[in-house]
């Protein structure tokens, strides 16, 4: 009988011990992703936040901040991203990374800024994941009545007819509110293949284009601020034409 | 032959597959923030969930003197309650009467920041915490002393098992369950948030609604001089249902910089002279201000704003009225904009027992 019960312990630690399972095999699906990018110029020259860069009318300009915000990026019924904010922070070129198959977009549409129907919604309420919560968008949201900054460009410039060196003129341009919605369509995107899984694809943004676009000159020694305030429209409205008319494909 | 089988037995449960670690974390007891409905969601790290457990721990670690050398000072003597949790001093004294460089910052809303010190050199909570302990200007002890102390107390290790279920006490899960107290202090039922819900439509509670109705017609006009262009012009940095932007900026305090700020960190010249962009919260009770202390009272600053911005190679672009030395608010208008301010004092959030010494 001992050894009957002895076997039966036995039996029981085999059967009920620790036995770790073998790992299923699993199959690990690695999701094709696309990479939206962005490479900033000035008037061809490379573009960072540190170099000083002549104007057509003589100036020298810094910028200091160059943030914008795309939503509804699509190609028919195929949508690359709902939103995604881009800071030109450390000399950052990443506008949006996700899911998604680059042969569906081979053209893109979208929206510079946010349309009405999410433009006043509140921003605290949305997802963390989502990049127009607040949290993500930061300084880039006056509030809920105006809504969301689309376009923040700033820097300092000289502007003296001397040419002194002193960049102690500030510019500053935030551009939002519904009207000033603005919609990019760009053709012909450039895939690369950066990995068996990822494909990117990258804008041009010649900075230059901001002060002279093909419609509208900007003269910053006159036209240095807009909040797109009553009043200063005509000033934001020439901005983010400009600032479209400068994205292109690289 | 029973003894055998009462030994069998025994030998199944004491030996049979168990998970201690995951028996534990069971007994972990979630830990709800307790969010104002205006905020956004706090971003809460995959590797340190807020648990009841954690939080109490680094409750008491928070105000537990030991950490420091010679047992004179803790996180809290730094950021007290009654001062927003900040210091009424304009440089903290450390142990041995060391000197601090900066003004220490208040902790309010923290879980929503994502870069810490008047320099930004820490990016999450928990490397925040690990630096005042052995900074020789602060607690100046070395994190083995320290982790020696805490093992070495009667209710540590068991605070620390119950926390993080397993044995073990180091300096990473220190700052952990600091990081956990710190993330609970938020700060979101001052009479600026109900402007905030008023102004947005959103609904009040009946408590709400009581602030609502003791709410000066001079408060609502300082509010307007706040977030106005061409009043006080301070929305562009302070802004939002948190009354916080993650920014750095040169505010226009100096021609030429004794402290380089944020420079320091990243090297970067366009940052010289930049500073972490403060949270306004409970801002009545947190003098002196700016990184230095140079301000004794929020008299000091407005009138800082309106007439004596310091020109400089990388003054912010959002100081607009700089080239006029600021945004010359005459006394009405800075009275007015005072009166705003103290509507961000959190009476609640203040005197909330939680948050005080264990």
């Amino acid at each position: 009988m001992k050894k009957l019960i002895l076997l039966f312990t036995v039996a029981s630690f085999v059967f009920t011990g620790c036995t770790e399972k073998e790992p299923e095999e699993e199959t690990i699906i690695i999701e094709d992703e696309i990479r939206l990018s962005l490479s900033p110029n000035y008037d061809g020259q490379p573009f960072d936040l540190n170099t000083f860069y002549p104007t057509q009318e003589g100036y020298s300009v810094q910028f200091t901040k160059l943030n914008f915000i795309l939503t509804k990026v699509r190609n028919g019924s195929n949508t690359l991203c709902e939103s995604a904010v881009y800071r030109f922070e450390n000399n950052a070129s990443l506008i949006w990374q996700g899911e998604g198959d680059f042969t569906q977009f081979s053209s893109i549409i979208g929206n510079v800024g946010v349309g009405p129907n999410e433009n006043h919604l509140d921003p605290a309420a949305l997802t963390l994941s989502n990049p127009l919560n607040i949290q993500n968008t930061g300084d880039m949201h006056w509030g809920w009545n105006p809504g969301y900054i689309f376009l923040m460009v700033e820097g300092k410039a000289d502007t003296t007819a001397a040419q002194t060196g002193v960049h102690d003129m500030n510019f500053l341009y935030h551009v939002g509110m519904d009207p000033l919605l603005k919609t990019l369509s760009l053709q012909s995107l450039n895939w690369v293949k950066l990995n068996d899984h990822l494909h990117e694809a990258t804008l041009a943004l010649d900075m230059s284009k901001i002060f002279n676009g093909t419609n509208h000159t900007v003269d910053i020694k006159v036209e240095r601020t807009s909040h797109t305030s009553p009043g200063q429209e005509p000033l934001s409205t020439k901005i983010i034409e400009n600032f479209v008319e400068a994205l292109t494909i690289e | 032959m029973q003894k055998i089988l009462a030994i069998s037995v025994v030998a199944l449960i004491l030996f049979g597959c168990r998970k201690d670690k995951l028996f534990v974390t069971e007994k972990m007891t979630p830990y709800v923030l307790d969010i104002p409905s205006h905020f956004p969601q706090m971003p809460i790290p995959a590797d340190n969930p807020m648990t009841v457990e954690g939080v109490a721990l680094g409750r008491k670690l928070f105000y537990d003197v030991r950490l420091s050398l010679d047992n004179s000072i803790s996180c809290g003597s730094c950021h007290q309650a009654d001062n927003g949790f900040s210091d009424p001093l304009q440089f903290s004294l450390g142990v041995g009467g060391a000197v601090g460089e900066r003004h220490s910052m208040a902790l309010v809303n923290l879980g929503w920041q994502n870069s810490f010190f008047w320099d930004g050199r820490a990016q999450t909570l928990e490397e925040l915490v690990l630096e005042p302990v052995p900074n020789p200007i602060e607690m100046h002890l070395e994190w083995p002393d320290a982790v020696s102390r805490i093992e070495s107390d009667a209710i540590y290790p068991d605070m620390f098992y119950a926390a993080f279920g397993e044995d073990g006490i180091s300096k990473e899960k220190t700052a952990k369950a600091i990081a956990q107290f710190l993330r609970t202090m938020i700060s979101g039922k001052s009479k600026y948030d109900v402007m905030y819900k008023v102004q947005n439509s959103l609904p009040l509670s009946a408590e709400e609604q009581t602030i609502m109705n003791n709410i000066t017609v001079e408060e609502w006009a300082g509010m307007d001089v706040f977030f106005s262009l061409t009043g006080g012009d301070c929305l562009h940095c302070h802004d939002g249902p948190l009354m916080h932007v993650n920014l750095f900026s040169n505010n226009g305090l100096d021609a030429t910089f004794d402290d380089e700020g944020r420079y320091l960190v990243s090297g970067n010249t366009n940052d010289l002279g930049k500073f972490k962009v403060p949270s306004l919260r409970n801002i009545e009770l947190t003098a002196p201000y700016m990184h230095d202390g140079r301000f004794q009272t929020l008299d000091d600053v407005i009138f800082h704003y309106s007439f004596g911005i310091e020109h400089s190679s990388t003054l912010d672009p959002m100081i607009e009225f700089a080239f006029q030395g600021g945004v010359q608010l005459d006394l009405p208008a800075r009275e007015l904009l005072k009166t705003f301010l103290k509507t961000f004092t959190d009476h609640e959030f203040i005197n909330n027992p939680d948050f005080r010494a264990p």
